[in-house]
């Protein structure tokens, strides 16, 4: 098709032209010249990708990142980590076998899922997980099956190899992969960040003294039908936690279908009026404020101490007169309550106050209580926490008490952090120093002669202090039901370790002789602990060792031929 | 001619570039071509590690301490070690030992060592020299059988112990490691092993 078009009339002169043609050819240049330009840089650019080029390579340094930081105890040995793991996922639309034959099949791989939750998922609308966690053999079984509208995404997971090791401190990660208790909730920022997620994070606990102390208590709460019961060892100088238990315990990899009551840190969650352990606690109170100035002054325990309408009585009353250590060693509710009235209220609760019975516990876990406070502080009251009743606080109160009881008076907080090489730190001083030797002395004279003989574990120097304290229940204490709690430290003569076993509720059969006090229960734990556990703790057996208490053995009253 | 020629120079100057360039090529397909092997290596180490970490957890898992709680309980039986089975030093290893305590095994007295001595000659010698003074006649006659029997106690006989305590106890030691029987035990055991060997 042609175009017409009018010729304008010519009206331009020749230098007009020449102006014309001049700007096209100066334009044309200048478009040359950007071309040029461009064409230049983008050889630069390709000259300097081929040599100087040093960015890493795709997906090189990334892969070594952990999603989310290693857990590791004291010596390295791997309490969580985040591993590759296989899941398997059925798209319904891409099925082509028989759904009923292939739930079939499935309910013959995973014999604990009923068959209709898988016929379920096999005929939704939308692609679904049938597992999340599955096991490579249950993989290479469902593979075997040869359906198409299987697949099987590899997925980052949380893996705990120690199985309920440590359960409780470790803790859980929800299904977002967010931290939810222990120290996956409390250190959640620490272990995600990209910045120091490469390094693992070393705890304080020791994998072998925790299995020791989790098999011994265990098999004391089932052997004793308890209801639960809690464990910890702690490093008396720099506060680190060695092992912490809690029972009944749960398995942090599968979480679905277990109990939420099984979640709960007993050590430093749950609040327990823990007894007779707070004697020592008191006596030395009394001891550093002057108030007993002698082992061998004695207090009346021949009847029942009544005051304020409310009558304190003796477990196993001897109806004699005891010196202090007899009413450490045969654990008198009544000469406890004179020498926690003697001290006097401001004294009582100062010493409380200092070893912070009056905060929740010092640890970096997210799950701690508050203790239960008395309301009104009279007179009854200073008499009554004197012996460990009307104050109840979490074992790991007890066992940062203790710690400073038997150092040399220094009190530090509990972490469960490794301290590896750093300083330990610089605690306050709540006991003197000669306090702290002396209930070293009356702590093991408790367990060479006293109620917690059970807990004499042979060349390893224990020390402590039983508790059964009966449960607080509707309309008074419950005799039946008691909390039966052994706080010790060892060795004695240079005390390292503090061991603290709590037992729940226990019953009174055939394990324990049909008792079902501290000394019968609790006590045969920490011995075995000790037996076991002191030696990886680098404290060895040596009968030829031991505290000295010559100078309170006189003191005590050993059928009549003594005092 | 001359414009020819310097035409002809810059053409070639710019062959001699071109041909620079082009021998030149090679070099960098070649760091190209390593880099990319480089790349792939780290990718495969990477790899490697991430299985080695899984094959580690799944060590771990059945390695866990509830694992071995388990198997103890139920084939090895193993128990806490008591007190008696430590040792802080030499002297109390050498205590353990199972051979009855020879009393006084420690105090080795002086005396003894001359008791060891294998001349059993001096003591006989010396009654002689002392009854000499007594008899009169015996002088010239006494002198001449000690020095034969001197002569016959060194060269013939092995010298003859004198059996103290210590030889005692170095003897117990020696009949509990080797007794007769057993080193015929061994020989016999030796043998038929030799001979199996050879049969074989």
């Amino acid at each position: 098709m042609n175009t017409l078009v009018v010729r304008p009339t010519r009206v331009r002169t020749a230098g007009v032209r020449q102006q014309l043609l001049l700007t096209a050819q100066q334009r044309l240049m200048i478009l040359m010249l950007l071309f040029t330009a461009a064409i230049f840089f983008v050889s630069l650019r390709l000259l300097y990708f081929a040599a100087f080029d040093t960015t890493p390579q795709r997906g090189a340094a990334a892969a070594f990142v952990p999603a989310r930081a290693d857990i590791v105890d004291r010596n390295g040995v791997p309490l969580a980590r985040t591993i590759d793991g296989y899941s398997i996922r059925v798209v319904p639309s891409k099925l082509l076998n028989n759904r009923a034959y292939l739930a079939d099949e499935l309910v013959k791989i995973f014999p604990d899922t009923p068959r209709e939750e898988f016929l379920a998922k096999l005929t939704g609308p939308r692609a679904t997980y049938i597992r999340r966690r599955a096991l490579p053999d249950q993989v290479a079984a469902v593979n075997a099956i040869g359906e198409i509208g299987f697949d099987f995404p590899r997925e980052k997971e949380r893996l705990y190899p120690q199985l309920s090791l440590a359960a409780h401190t470790l803790g859980f990660i929800n299904a977002e992969g967010q931290g939810v208790t222990g120290i996956e909730g409390a250190y959640d920022k620490r272990l995600t960040d990209a910045a120091t997620r490469g390094q693992p994070l070393a705890l304080s606990i020791d994998a072998r003294v925790q299995g020791v102390l989790e098999s011994e208590l265990g098999s004391a709460v089932t052997n004793l039908e308890a209801i639960g019961g809690a464990g910890i060892i702690l490093d008396v100088h720099t506060g680190e936690v060695l092992a912490m238990s809690s029972l009944p315990t749960f398995n942090p990899n599968k979480l679905t279908g277990s109990d939420p009551a099984t979640r709960r840190n007993a050590v430093t969650y749950n609040l327990y009026e823990l007894g007779s352990t707070f004697k020592p606690l008191t006596v030395a109170a009394a001891i550093d404020a002057g108030t007993v100035t002698s082992m061998a002054r004695r207090y009346d325990a021949t009847q029942p101490l009544a005051i304020a309408g409310f009558r304190i009585r003796d477990s196993h009353p001897a109806g004699r007169w005891y010196n202090v250590p007899e009413t450490l060693i045969h654990s008198s509710n009544i000469v406890t309550a004179q020498i926690a009235d003697e001290l006097g209220r401001e004294k009582m609760e100062a010493m409380f106050r200092s070893v912070d019975f009056d905060k929740r516990p010092g640890i970096e876990l997210k799950e701690r209580a508050f203790p239960l406070w008395p309301k009104n502080w009279g007179r009854l009251t200073t008499m009554t926490t004197g012996y460990g009743h009307g104050i109840a606080v979490t074992p790991l109160h007890l066992a940062s008490a203790y710690a400073a009881l038997v150092n040399g008076g220094i009190y530090r907080p509990a972490t469960m952090l490794k301290l590896g090489d750093k300083a330990p730190p610089q605690g306050r001083r709540v006991f003197k120093a000669s306090t702290s030797a002396r209930m070293r002395q009356l702590l093991r004279l408790i367990v060479s002669d006293g109620t917690g003989k059970q807990a004499e574990a042979p060349g390893f120097r224990v020390g402590g202090k039983t508790g059964s304290a009966e449960k607080p229940g509707i309309g008074g204490y419950n005799r039946t039901s008691v909390v039966a709690t052994f706080a010790a430290a060892f060795p004695m003569d240079n005390p390292r370790y503090v061991v603290i076993a709590m037992i729940d509720q226990p019953k009174g059969n055939a394990y324990s002789s049909g008792q079902r006090t501290a000394g019968w229960t609790a006590a045969p734990v920490v011995k075995k602990v000790v037996m076991r556990a002191g030696p990886m703790l680098g404290v060895f057996p040596d009968e030829s060792r031991d505290v000295d208490v010559s100078e309170l053995t006189p003191l005590l009253w050993r059928n009549g031929e003594a005092e | 001619m001359l414009m020819a020629a310097r035409k002809l120079q810059g053409i070639g100057l710019v062959l001699l570039v071109l041909v620079f360039a082009m021998m030149l090529y090679p070099v960098s397909l070649k760091v190209a071509a390593t880099r990319s092997e480089l790349a792939q290596i780290n990718q495969q180490i990477n790899r490697t590690r991430d299985n080695i970490r899984y094959l580690e957890s799944e060590l771990a898992v059945r390695a866990s301490m509830r694992q071995l709680e388990q198997w103890n309980a139920e084939t090895f039986g193993y128990s806490a070690p008591s007190a008696s089975q430590y040792l802080a030093n030499e002297r109390q290893l050498a205590s353990v030992g199972r051979l009855p305590r020879a009393r006084g095994a420690n105090d080795v007295a002086p005396v003894l060592m001359a008791m060891v001595s294998p001349v059993a000659l001096p003591e006989k010698a010396k009654p002689a020299a002392a009854t000499a003074p007594d008899a009169p006649a015996a002088p010239a006659a006494a002198p001449k059988p000690a020095a034969i029997k001197l002569a016959a106690v060194q060269s013939d006989t092995p010298p003859r112990m004198a059996p103290t305590r210590r030889r005692e106890q170095l003897k117990m030691i020696e009949d509990q490691l080797l007794a007769e029987s057993t080193l015929a035990d061994l020989k016999r055991a030796a043998a038929a092993e030799a001979g199996e060997a050879r049969g074989r």
